[in-house]
């Protein structure tokens, strides 16, 4: 997660916790100390919840890693560049090593 | 940044340890070496891939002459696969081919079941050092005929066709390969430069006029080198492929069909490949030969 990321879903998390608490407080006020009981929730609270819910999807996006490329052709450019082609055993042929060559191959070069 | 374990994991799907240069092969053990014996290796990888590891580390050992390593990594694997593992089998089989010759291995991969892909490739692997390339060439028909899905088998086919000069063989394993792996770019650019040599063969034979056939794989290969850079986006071998195969289209002086359009392919591919030695786009060694084409194409 990088920092952006963080401190925007933590933002968010802190706006959607005072959002319940004032609608918490809000209902405790309709109940005790309010005249008229049919008072609807402040739009603000409504506001704020909705903020909160949309920053913190913000955030989650942000953290994301790096996206691969959808396209066949590029993702497989980006594999040749890092030398991890999903091919390159049908060139190579393990299956069919000639184990004793390679060895002398091997121990040619250490001499 | 690449990991070891991403290392290693490429290593070992990607079997480079075959054909790397010595010090690569040396840096590449010694990373493995270092990974395995402290512990690193058994404390943060699951049960496959750790096993996987354990079998490059085999591989690299066996080729590094360190006998007595890979028979401890041998012993590891077959006390948790047991013997009847396939992979297992193989790895026994080439321990036995570097260590104690051809005979005993022989003999081992002939006990194994003979529906075990792995060990029938080993056998004929064993016959081949013994033997001449046109047994080779037998056997490996025999096996693709029993085993026509196995890629490998197509490709080792259309090597040891490739070897013995004879281009069209192998050309067709090569397109068998294809059926089976019809993504796969390099085997798309394998066949474009099989197809050129087989060009290069007919016409240093005949050396008379100009004929269609020549004509005809030249534009055949034209089709592989662009499906394989259709592919892979900048794919060196492919562009450098393509400019080889039309140039030569171009130098036909009085060609069969129309070649114009050959032409414009030939300015596309010189494009590209300038962009991409100017971008410095590719590896080293992909720069080194596509400069080394641009200049006398």
């Amino acid at each position: 997660m990088s920092a952006v990321s963080t401190v925007i879903t933590v933002l968010s998390l802190v706006l959607l916790f005072h959002a319940g608490y004032s609608a918490y407080e809000f209902s405790h006020y309709i109940k005790h100390l309010a005249a008229n009981a049919n008072a609807t929730l402040p739009v603000d609270i409504v506001a704020e919840t909705v903020v909160a819910t949309a920053l913190f999807a913000l955030g989650q996006v942000l953290a994301a890693n790096k996206l691969q490329p959808v396209e066949f052709a590029k993702w497989a450019k980006g594999l040749e560049r890092e030398g991890k082609s999903p091919f390159a055993s049908l060139e190579q042929r393990p299956g069919f090593m000639n184990v004793n060559k390679l060895r002398e191959e091997y121990a040619s070069t250490k001499e | 940044m690449t990991t070891i374990i991403d290392t290693l994991r490429n290593a070992h799907t990607t079997s480079s340890y075959l054909s790397l240069s010595s010090e690569s092969f040396d840096a590449l053990y010694d990373t493995s070496y270092q990974f395995i014996t402290s512990g690193a290796a058994a404390r943060s990888l699951q049960p496959d891939n750790l096993y996987n590891v354990f079998e490059l580390q085999f591989f690299l050992s066996i080729i590094a002459g360190k006998d007595s390593e890979a028979s401890t990594i041998l012993t590891t694997l077959t006390d948790r696969f047991g013997q009847d593992s396939n992979r297992v089998g193989v790895l026994k089989c080439i321990y036995l081919e570097a260590t104690a010759g051809a005979g005993q291995a022989l003999e081992f991969a002939s006990a194994r079941p003979d529906t075990e892909l792995g060990t029938l490739k080993r056998k004929i692997v064993i016959l081949k050092s013994t033997n001449q390339s046109s047994l080779y060439i037998t056997e490996l028909l025999k096996l693709v005929d029993n085993f026509p899905s196995d890629a490998e088998s197509w490709a080792e086919l259309a090597s040891a066709y490739l070897d013995a000069g004879m281009y069209a063989q192998s050309i067709f394993a090569l397109h068998e390969v294809l059926l089976l792996v019809p993504l796969a770019y390099n085997i798309n650019a394998l066949v474009g430069e099989t197809l050129l040599l087989y060009v290069s063969s007919l016409q240093s034979s005949t050396n008379t006029t100009h004929s269609l056939a020549v004509e005809e794989k030249l534009i055949e290969a034209v089709k592989f080198f662009l499906r394989s850079v259709e592919l892979c986006e900048d794919y060196v071998r492919g562009w450098t492929g393509v400019l080889v195969a039309t140039k030569r289209i171009t130098e036909i002086k009085k060609p069969f069909g129309d070649t114009s359009k050959y032409k414009r392919l030939y300015d596309v591919a010189k494009k590209t490949l300038t962009k991409i030695v100017d971008a410095k786009d590719a590896s080293d060694q992909d720069l080194n030969a596509a400069k080394a084409v641009l200049k006398n194409y």
